[in-house]
């Protein structure tokens, strides 16, 4: 008895291991993410791109929803690593922005708005 | 026994049919474009000098996604990690051009600092050499006998730049009003008041008329020489405030005076 009770055990195991989770960690990965790419200077410098990554969120939710667990996981890493990204696009931009209104201030002598602001 | 054989075989299926073992070691590497396109690039950025100076914790971090990459043996895994690999090679790039581009911008800054203070520096030249014509200008007012007081900057016109008991002024005068025309000039901002004194010989009318006269000599003076007719004001004393005792011929010339003062 108590090794048929040890038998259903191992077989309700590897039954877990062979199927495919909810990738809970990885979809938390990207939620949060997505909220920290969710700020002032994506949202002034990469817009669009905050657009994409918005949807694809929509979509990781649709492939839980219907249970398509490994998609999920590759959608939910790859908005981690766009999330990021996107975060550092923006960043060239506003950095850009600055670096011309810094070389405009240099050859013109116009006022630096960047400081006033 | 019975147990044991099934045992071995129920453990031995899950064993060998558990998704974490469904690769054998054997297999080759799965291949595709994204793959071998992600190897390329990986294998350039390793040998990118800036991206290993500026973005080291990414590049780090693409070489651990690369060796997952290599023992990946499930195609579609395999192509996934590719392309994780290709966004962690252009996280890598863009940190490196963040980085360079932030040298630009401290480069720049730098540069608009020095630049400010080159400006502040040709300011405080200008200063000083408004400041050094000041000066050689205020000794030209000490040859004028001019004094600094609460009222303003004094300058006297004493009595013997006046013919004798009358208001013309003498020649000799024009020397002392050109130069507090160009005092003026030079501040325009300020007025002029002209208060003019005699002695106390003759009556206080008379002596009151005398002082009026040779104010308004003085003021005419210096109309005809620019000064706006708005920036000169007149007072005659007559014969209040002797700087002296009227008791001698000296002192009584002395006394017989106009004082002109530059103020706000």
């Amino acid at each position: 008895m108590k090794l048929s009770f040890y038998l259903l055990f191992m077989i309700f195991f590897f039954i877990g291991c062979a199927k495919d989770d909810i990738p809970k960690r990885d979809i938390s990965n990207a939620k949060m993410a997505l909220a920290q790419s969710d700020n002032s200077i994506v949202k002034e410098y990469a817009p669009q791109k905050l657009k994409k990554l918005k949807t694809k969120y929509k979509e990781l939710d649709r492939l839980i929803n219907q249970k398509k667990y490994e998609e999920a996981k590759f959608l939910a890493q790859d908005i981690q690593i766009q999330s990021l990204l996107i975060q550092k696009e923006a960043s060239i931009n506003k950095l850009s922005k600055k670096i011309k209104n810094k070389e405009d201030v240099l050859k013109n002598n116009k006022i630096d708005l960047e400081e006033k602001e | 026994m019975r147990f044991t054989i099934l045992l071995a075989i129920v453990v031995g299926y899950f064993v060998l049919g558990c998704s974490s073992m469904k690769n054998s070691i054997n297999k080759p590497l799965p291949n595709s474009l994204e793959i071998s396109s992600a190897i390329k690039e990986y294998k350039l950025l390793k040998r990118d000098k800036n991206i290993q100076t500026y973005a080291p914790t990414e590049a780090f971090s693409a070489g651990k996604i690369y060796s997952l990459l290599e023992s990946q043996k499930d195609l579609k895994k395999a192509n996934h990690l590719a392309h994780l690999l290709k966004s962690q090679i252009k996280l890598a790039k863009l940190t490196t051009k963040e980085k360079l581009l932030s040298d630009k911008l401290l480069e720049l800054e730098k540069r608009i600092v020095r630049k400010e203070l080159e400006e502040k520096d040709q300011e405080l030249n200008s200063i000083k050499i408004e400041q050094e014509k000041l000066i050689k200008r205020d000794e030209g007012i000490d040859n004028l006998n001019a004094t600094i007081t609460p009222k303003g900057v004094k300058f006297i016109i004493g009595d013997n730049f006046f013919e004798k008991g009358s208001s013309k002024l003498l020649i000799t005068s024009i020397r002392v009003i050109d130069k507090i025309v160009d005092f003026l000039k030079s501040h325009p901002d300020k007025i002029v008041l002209i208060e003019s004194y005699s002695d106390n010989s003759g009556s206080t009318s008379y002596n009151l008329d005398f002082s009026l006269r040779r104010a308004n000599s003085v003021a005419k003076m210096l109309k005809a020489q620019g000064v706006d007719k708005n920036r000169i004001k007149i007072e005659a004393k007559g014969e209040q405030n002797p700087i002296v005792p009227n008791d001698r011929i000296e002192n009584r010339s002395a006394n017989r005076r106009v004082e002109i003062y530059v103020v706000d």
